[in-house]
């Protein structure tokens, strides 16, 4: 990795680790394989929103044109949400993008991607599934994404728990043996109709 | 010896100089007396001249009497100016004993004189030997090919002759930069000049004693950091930094700003402006902070700069609606007429003027009648008539087939952008793809190959 790269990036691991976000267990970073170029990332679901509780860990690589080209971010825990990818974690932001200035730092992306946690952009959408659901029937949206949430991001006994949808992604296993995390995508992308989410698998 | 310097000085109005072999505790005074007797000996028949009656001119100051050389920034080979006293008050001119390069020194900081103070302490502290500290100019030499320190030089905007001296010292980049700000008056034979002009001489310890026309610009963008900001990329404090014409004047160090550039100018992100031409603005994306001077870019390096300078006149060239010939090895740039009475299949035939290759302008692949075709893997005939006739078929063939190969890889492994056939990789993220290529920009879908609209959102945001 280019030198002014890995500079960057062992001064910005200290500004992470001495914020005022960092001591509130808001935000965190780590590296993965001692490579300066390959980085994990925590945010915890900011509170009154449907990942309120979660911690979301992010797949962050540091290219060598860093910080004259944006790193490239992902979610690595899935989550239901219109601008991030249910399917890949992809995250549609524009700092991410054309919009990212040599200024910005990991610890303003981490802060950032908290606030689209906390104000979805419905219209720029990465998963106009999830975006269409958002706009259309946002309290099926809440109870979606939080369920997501607890599945995958929570950990312990604290975990939220929707009866309902436990029983038709059981239901849906059953019917079209197929794992959960396909039944769960299938469910939520038909707002919970089972009859539909078996429609959707057969074609 | 090694305090000797070897001073030209111009007198007369036909260019006539002597050289002199001086001693750096040598005074002004004890010039003029050597440079009166040189004059009295060569013109015998004119009236003789007094030490009283000539002044010394260098950059732009009349050098007092009482000053040594060594205080007057003079190297080895500098030229100076002995003229004969038009106005005899001038002699006492209150700037007359400090010279233009020191009363200007600070020019750089011009809009921080408060911190003056504090910038020449912390000067201190730097690991720059008195010299370096002494020129506050950084330049582009066309004779050394580098950029290096420079001095700040004055002469008379009518004969261009360095004998004119300046009625007050420029107190900013304006004042230099812009032409007619800073008045003064000539003192050449019968000049009547009274408009300054400053320019700016190579200070390399490499720059050729005698190559003293050479073209040199004046990077002002470039300064010692004495105000020891962080770089805004590498977060370090380092000695000589670019300072961005944003309103916040964000400051990157000098070795961040050539990092900025190379990417930048790989990714071929550079922004064509009509008036300043192929350029960047500040790193941290600030409006309006585009970069007037383009020879700052220069801290690419040759080889870079040749292909800044190729791709501003290609990105010149695709604005003028002109077309680039996608042959290997050609990519010349074509301007294409347009006949109206032409056969419509024949419109987009485009013949290149350098090397023959007929191609369609659609697709830029070769010349073909109908639809152009979009996802095959296409047939390029790679050898042009020209070259399959000398060179043999074998080595015809090795680098036929490497260049089919790697058309192949770029053809498998990208796109064109639907609006200016630039290939674009995809590596990752959704569908939308925005055209990298500055001056294009189209916003469009990577399965459609079409604008990108809401029903791609729709269909295939994600796949």
């Amino acid at each position: 990795m280019a030198n002014i790269a890995t500079q960057r990036i062992q001064r910005e691991f200290s500004e992470v680790t001495k914020s005022d976000e960092s001591q509130k267990n808001l935000i965190s970073i780590e590296l993965v394989n001692n490579s300066l170029s390959d980085l994990r990332g925590y945010i915890s679901g900011p509170p009154d929103t449907p990942y309120e509780g979660g911690i979301f860990h992010l797949d962050i690589k540091i290219p060598e044109t860093y910080p004259f080209n944006p790193p490239k971010v992902r979610f690595l825990t899935k989550i239901w949400h219109p601008n991030i990818s249910s399917v890949t974690g992809a995250i549609c932001l524009d700092i991410l993008k054309d919009q990212w200035a040599a200024a910005m730092t990991i610890r303003t992306v981490l802060l950032s991607l908290q606030a689209l946690l906390s104000g979805a952009e419905p219209d720029d959408p990465q998963d106009a599934v999830v975006a269409k659901q958002y706009k259309d029937s946002y309290e099926m949206f809440k109870l979606t994404a939080k369920h997501w949430t607890s599945v995958y991001a929570m950990t312990g006994f604290d975990k939220w728990r929707y009866p309902d949808f436990d029983y038709k992604i059981q239901r849906l296993m059953e019917i079209m043996k197929v794992d959960e995390d396909r039944a769960r995508v299938a469910l939520s992308s038909n707002n919970w109709d089972l009859e539909k989410a078996t429609q959707s698998l057969l074609s | 010896m090694q305090n000797m310097i070897e001073i030209n000085i111009k007198y007369g109005r036909n260019g006539e100089s002597l050289a002199l072999q001086l001693s750096s505790e040598c005074t002004i005074e004890e010039i003029k007396r050597r440079v009166v007797s040189q004059i009295n000996r060569v013109r015998k028949t004119e009236a003789s001249l007094n030490p009283e009656d000539i002044a010394i001119i260098f950059a732009g100051k009349e050098l007092n009497d009482s000053l040594q050389i060594k205080h007057c920034d003079l190297g080895n080979n500098s030229v100076i100016h002995a003229v004969k006293i038009k106005h005899k008050s001038s002699t006492k001119d209150a700037n007359a004993s400090t010279t233009l390069s020191e009363a200007v020194v600070n020019l750089s900081f011009v809009d921080e004189k408060s911190d003056l103070k504090i910038g020449r302490k912390t000067n201190d502290n730097h690991l720059l030997t008195s010299a370096e500290r002494k020129s506050f100019f950084f330049v582009y030499c066309s004779c050394c090919k580098n950029i290096d320190s420079g001095k700040l030089r004055v002469r008379c905007a009518k004969c261009k002759e360095d004998t004119l001296t300046v009625d007050k010292d420029p107190t900013c980049w304006e004042d230099v930069l812009t032409a007619g700000k800073i008045n003064g008056t000539c003192h050449n034979g019968f000049c009547d000049g009274s408009v300054a002009e400053f320019y700016f001489k190579c200070a390399s310890k490499n720059h050729p004693p005698l190559e003293s026309n050479t073209s040199v610009v004046v990077l002002y963008l470039i300064r010692y950091n004495n105000r020891e900001v962080t770089c805004l990329a590498c977060a370090d404090v380092n000695d000589i930094v670019v300072v961005f014409p944003c309103s916040h004047k964000h400051v990157i160090c000098i070795n961040c700003f050539k990092i900025y550039c190379l990417s930048k100018l790989n990714d071929r992100q550079f922004i064509i402006d009509s008036n300043i031409g192929y350029t960047l603005s500040c790193a941290v994306g600030c409006e309006n902070s585009l970069i007037k001077e383009t020879h700052h870019f220069r801290i690419m390096g040759e080889e870079a700069y040749k292909k800044y300078q190729r791709f501003a006149a290609e990105e010149c060239l695709l604005q003028s609606d002109g077309v680039i010939c996608p042959q290997p090895n050609c990519g010349a740039g074509i301007f294409v007429e347009f006949d109206d009475d032409i056969d419509p299949d024949l419109c987009n035939r485009v013949v290149c003027s350098a090397c023959n290759y007929v191609f369609c302008r659609t697709c830029m692949q070769g010349y073909h009648i109908g639809n152009c075709e979009s996802n095959e893997i296409l047939s390029l005939d790679i050898t042009s008539p020209s070259f399959s006739q000398t060179i043999d078929s074998k080595s015809a063939n090795n680098s036929k087939w490497e260049n089919e190969l790697s058309l192949k890889t770029i053809k498998g492994t990208t796109k064109p952008c639907p609006k200016c056939r630039t290939p674009v990789e995809r590596d990752g993220g959704c569908m939308h793809m925005r055209c990298t290529r500055s001056g294009c920009g189209f916003n469009w879908c990577w399965i459609c190959q079409s604008e990108w609209t809401r029903n791609c959102m729709a269909d295939h945001w994600f796949n």
